[in-house]
């Protein structure tokens, strides 16, 4: 028996240049992490810190667990966020960090201490009460940030880019950590990215956002597999977009491009884009008669991966990526090569 | 190099006057005469035992620790709205409240003496507390607003988010991490109070006279080596106060 | 690490009062704002403004030297004797000459010693900075003194200078113009230095690797880049100094005495020796409305200058 736990309604935020948040809807199941992506300025953070309570909304509705928050103030929405910055008071040990908000909810003395003990134990930070944050380093102050607001149980956690500061291996090392901590605890959570690794790796759901306006909000996979706009698909991973018409279940890219579409799209008409990711499309040396050709203009290896960029005879121009593996041949440059994809991996798109 | 050279000169130029009145402190000469001729506590001794300096002294103390006080909190206040507000306003506001530093004292000096003369204030120490409040504000304003840019502004919303109300966030956070600030403002603000003179000059009643007013009419009629003790001691106050809090303020702002 | 959470989720939800019903935001953001900005208002808005508008009341008082003291009427005399008495008009051209003087000297004196305060870092800035700001610790008083036994004819300064055999009678200075302007000058440098310093930092460091990259030599290095892009910070600087040193009373009237009246001892004497409040009132509008204009002409000038120097 699912509960929503977040509710938002019609969520409008305009400034004089125009709407930073326009009219979002959006409903947050109990338990669920929820990643926020996009691209800057697309709006995420400004619906965050409503959620937070920093922020007034123009217009709409924000509930938390069917109760109407919207004009409550910040403190108190009992919520917990971690910052980008991480905002640790510096004149306060680790300690008095994580019991500040047991004090300010009027936690019983007694119980401070044991709540601020286990709280370090989760996140693996036991004995490092008496530090002060300048003395911890910046994985060590990720994690008294979340010890902070788990010490107090709230109903949701906010991330806002939380993992932006630190390098590339300790981010993803927090990525797991966030993840499996906020499972254990089971509270529901928003996250904000504008890392689409990061967000596939950590979202139950991910809510794509794009000029203050849901694009898509789904699964992983069905963000990656099934994009419904063009800015979700060329967001997420690599895409190739080709840009056309559709008549009578044939596609004509706007270079002469041809070829028949999946019969589930046979219906759709007029100017769409055609999607697929380089990865579902596979190379034969020699094309075969009446395969698709293209020559090969570029050659990058991408670690375990090979990226080849494709001129197709309309003038089309396509990636491809496949995994490089020793002793196969790669394609040479300027080589002549066939295309080929199953038509339940083309993706069109309005 | 040429540049250090001149410089060298600039800055014996800026600290001239004071070496000379350190200097002629101690002269045996009963007038001030720089190169100072032997060396005598004496004109220590005799400021010491004269009762209208040293009652000037404790005078300018209560009127620089009234009117500090003031402008502390008004200045501190002045300073945590000013730095978060936003909107509109806020320049024109700023430069209000900031103005009494380039104001002329003259002027600020008569008009306060009119004023007072019509509300009854003339003469009164009260009237002096709050003039002397008046200019030296701006300073601690300042001095905050310095503070509080080097914080993050997203700790106060980390309190706020943990729960705290706006008064546990100001007494926990935010006063702690202004504390440099404050305190540097007050430090300044008591050492501008205490040096004052000039809009003094126009509102101090009869028996009312700071130690600068003193200073300033004894210089006028006479030029004895007492006012250079009186000088250096005042000297050697402010800099003994001066860099202890200077020194931390600047290193709190580099942490 | 399950047992953690269990541990945790064990101590069970914080034990606070049942919640209330959700009260709404008492105070909204800005409204919070003003509330702090209150006293302080209060306190200019009252003392500062209200004696000022007083102050332009009496203005247009008439006065009756020796008679009935001040008259309840309205009368533009004041004004209309200020400006029209020769004598008045050269205490004004005098104070604004010796404004300038000094501004210009606290330039030539105060850029040398700010541009080498900008290239300091660490201690030796600090140490250097505080240095500078020292003397300001002193009153204007206590310096002043200083000045005097310095600058008096028997004084150190003439001394050292018959002795260098750079003059054979003693230069008057004390009592004189320039005097003031060198009292003045020390008294005021700091605010200038500081201004420049503040300037000269703000231009990117990068600039003088490039031009000296592209050929330049220090001179030409100073003149077309130094010089042009510290310019928001020579009028700030300059016109702190102008202001300051034409409200300067204490330097001018010990250093200059009754024989060489400025501005400042001028409000002063009428002030305070003869009690003519209306004139004195009168006297300090006018000083105030030449320092408006003087801001209002330096600020587009600044405005311009910091555009070119982004």
């Amino acid at each position: 028996m699912s509960m929503t736990d977040l509710e938002l309604i019609g969520l409008t935020k305009t400034y004089g240049s125009g709407a930073a948040v326009d009219n979002l809807n959006l409903s947050v199941a109990a338990g669920e992490l929820v990643a926020f992506l996009g691209p800057s300025g697309c709006g995420k953070t400004t619906t965050l810190r409503m959620v937070a309570g920093f922020v007034e909304p123009t217009g709409g509705t924000i509930r938390v667990q069917g109760r109407d928050i919207t004009e409550l103030a910040p403190n108190k929405r009992d919520m917990g966020m971690v910052f980008q910055s991480y905002a640790l008071f510096p004149h306060m040990t680790v300690a008095r960090n994580i019991a500040f908000g047991l004090h300010a909810r009027r936690v019983r003395r007694s119980e401070v201490a044991p709540r601020v003990a286990a709280a370090l134990d989760l996140v693996g930070l036991s004995g490092m009460e008496d530090r002060y944050p300048r003395q911890l380093s910046g994985g060590q102050q990720q994690r008294v940030a979340l010890a902070r607001v788990l010490a107090l149980r709230p109903k949701l956690l906010l991330f806002d880019e939380p993992l932006s500061n630190l390098d590339a291996k300790l981010r993803v090392q927090m990525r797991h950590e966030i993840r499996r901590l906020q499972k254990e605890v089971g509270i529901t959570a928003l996250f904000v990215t504008h890392d689409q690794e990061e967000a596939m790796t950590i979202a139950d759901r991910i809510v794509v956002i794009n000029a203050g306006r849901i694009e898509q909000a789904g699964t992983p996979a069905e963000i990656y597999d099934h994009p419904t706009t063009r800015f979700v698909a060329d967001f997420i991973g690599t895409a190739n977009l080709i840009s056309g018409t559709v008549r009578n279940g044939r596609f004509r890219s706007k270079r002469g491009l041809e070829f028949p579409l999946p019969t589930a799209t046979a219906s759709s008409i007029g100017e769409m884009a055609l999607a697929i990711r380089p990865e579902k499309i596979d190379i034969a040396p020699t094309p075969s008669p009446g395969q698709l050709a293209g020559r090969v203009t570029r050659r990058t290896r991408l670690g375990s991966v090979i990226e080849y960029e494709l001129a197709l005879a309309s003038g089309d121009i396509l990636v491809v990526q496949e995994q490089g593996r020793a002793g196969v041949d790669q394609h040479e440059p300027g080589s002549t090569v066939g295309l080929q994809w199953r038509r339940e991996d083309l993706r069109l798109l309005p | 190099m040429i540049l250090t050279f001149v410089n060298a000169l600039i800055l014996l130029f800026l600290t001239a006057p004071i070496i000379v009145v350190v200097a002629t402190a101690f002269t045996t000469t009963g007038y001030p005469v720089f190169p100072p001729q032997g060396f005598t506590l004496k004109w220590f001794e005799r400021f010491l035992a004269m009762p209208e300096f040293t009652e000037a002294v404790r005078r300018s103390a209560m009127l620089a620790l009234a009117s500090t006080a003031i402008a502390a909190v008004l200045g501190t206040f002045s300073a945590l709205a000013l730095a978060r507000w936003q909107g509109r306003g806020q320049k024109a506001v700023a430069a209000l409240m900031l103005s009494p530093i380039l104001f002329p004292a003259i002027v600020l000096g008569l008009a306060l003496l009119v004023f007072y003369s019509q509300i009854g204030l003339a003469g009164s120490f009260n009237g002096l507390i709050i003039a002397h409040s008046l200019i030296t504000t701006p300073f601690v304003i300042r001095l905050v607003m310095a503070s509080l840019s080097e914080f993050d502004p997203a700790l106060e919303e980390a309190a706020r988010n943990l729960g705290a109300g706006w008064w546990r966030t100001f007494l926990q956070i935010t006063l702690p991490l202004i504390r440099p600030g404050v305190l540097a403002g007050a430090v300044f603000a008591f050492i501008l109070s205490f040096d004052e003179l000039v809009v003094t000059l126009f509102l101090a009643g009869p028996g009312m006279a700071t130690l600068p007013v003193r200073i300033y009419t004894y210089v006028e009629y006479s030029s004895t080596p007492t006012i250079s003790a009186i000088s250096t001691t005042l000297i050697l106050a402010w800099v003994l106060i001066g860099v202890p809090v200077y020194v931390r303020f600047l290193s709190i702002k580099h942490v | 690490m399950s047992m953690e959470a269990t541990r945790l989720e064990q101590l069970g939800p914080i034990s606070s009062a049942a919640p209330k019903a959700p009260a709404p935001r008492t105070v909204p953001r800005n409204w919070s704002h003003l509330l702090l900005l209150t006293p302080n208002l209060i306190w200019i808005g009252l003392f500062m403004a209200g004696a000022l508008v007083v102050l332009a009341t009496m203005s247009f008082r008439g006065y009756e030297a020796g008679g009935r003291g001040i008259l309840r009427t309205w009368e533009l005399t004041h004004y209309a004797a200020f400006l029209g008495d020769p004598f008045y008009r050269d205490i004004l051209w005098r104070s604004l000459g010796m404004a300038v003087q000094v501004t210009l000297w606290c330039l030539i004196l105060g850029f040398p010693l700010a541009y080498m305060l900008s290239r300091l870092r660490g201690w030796s800035r600090a140490l250097l900075y505080f240095t500078i700001l020292m003397p300001l610790l002193t009153s204007a008083v206590v310096r002043t003194f200083g000045w005097m036994i310095l600058l008096s004819n028997n004084g150190f300064l003439n001394k050292t200078l018959i002795s260098l055999g750079l003059t054979e009678a003693p230069i008057p200075m004390m009592y004189r113009m320039t005097g003031i302007v060198i009292a003045l000058v020390e008294v005021l440098l700091p605010f200038m230095v500081l201004a420049l310093d503040a300037a000269l930092l703000n231009i990117d460091r990068q600039l003088y690797d490039a031009a000296r990259n592209l050929g330049a030599g220090a001179t030409r290095i100073f003149l077309l880049i130094t010089l042009p892009l510290s310019l928001p910070g020579i009028i700030s600087g300059s016109l702190l100094v102008f202001v300051l040193a034409i409200s300067a009373f204490v330097t001018p009237a010990l250093i200059g005495g009754p024989r060489i009246p400025v501005i400042s001892t001028l409000i002063h004497q009428q002030g305070i020796a003869l009690l003519n409040w209306p004139f004195g009132a009168a006297i300090s509008f006018v000083m105030l409305f030449t320092l408006l204009v003087l801001l209002a002409v330096t600020l587009s000038l600044a405005a311009k200058a910091e555009g070119r120097a982004r």
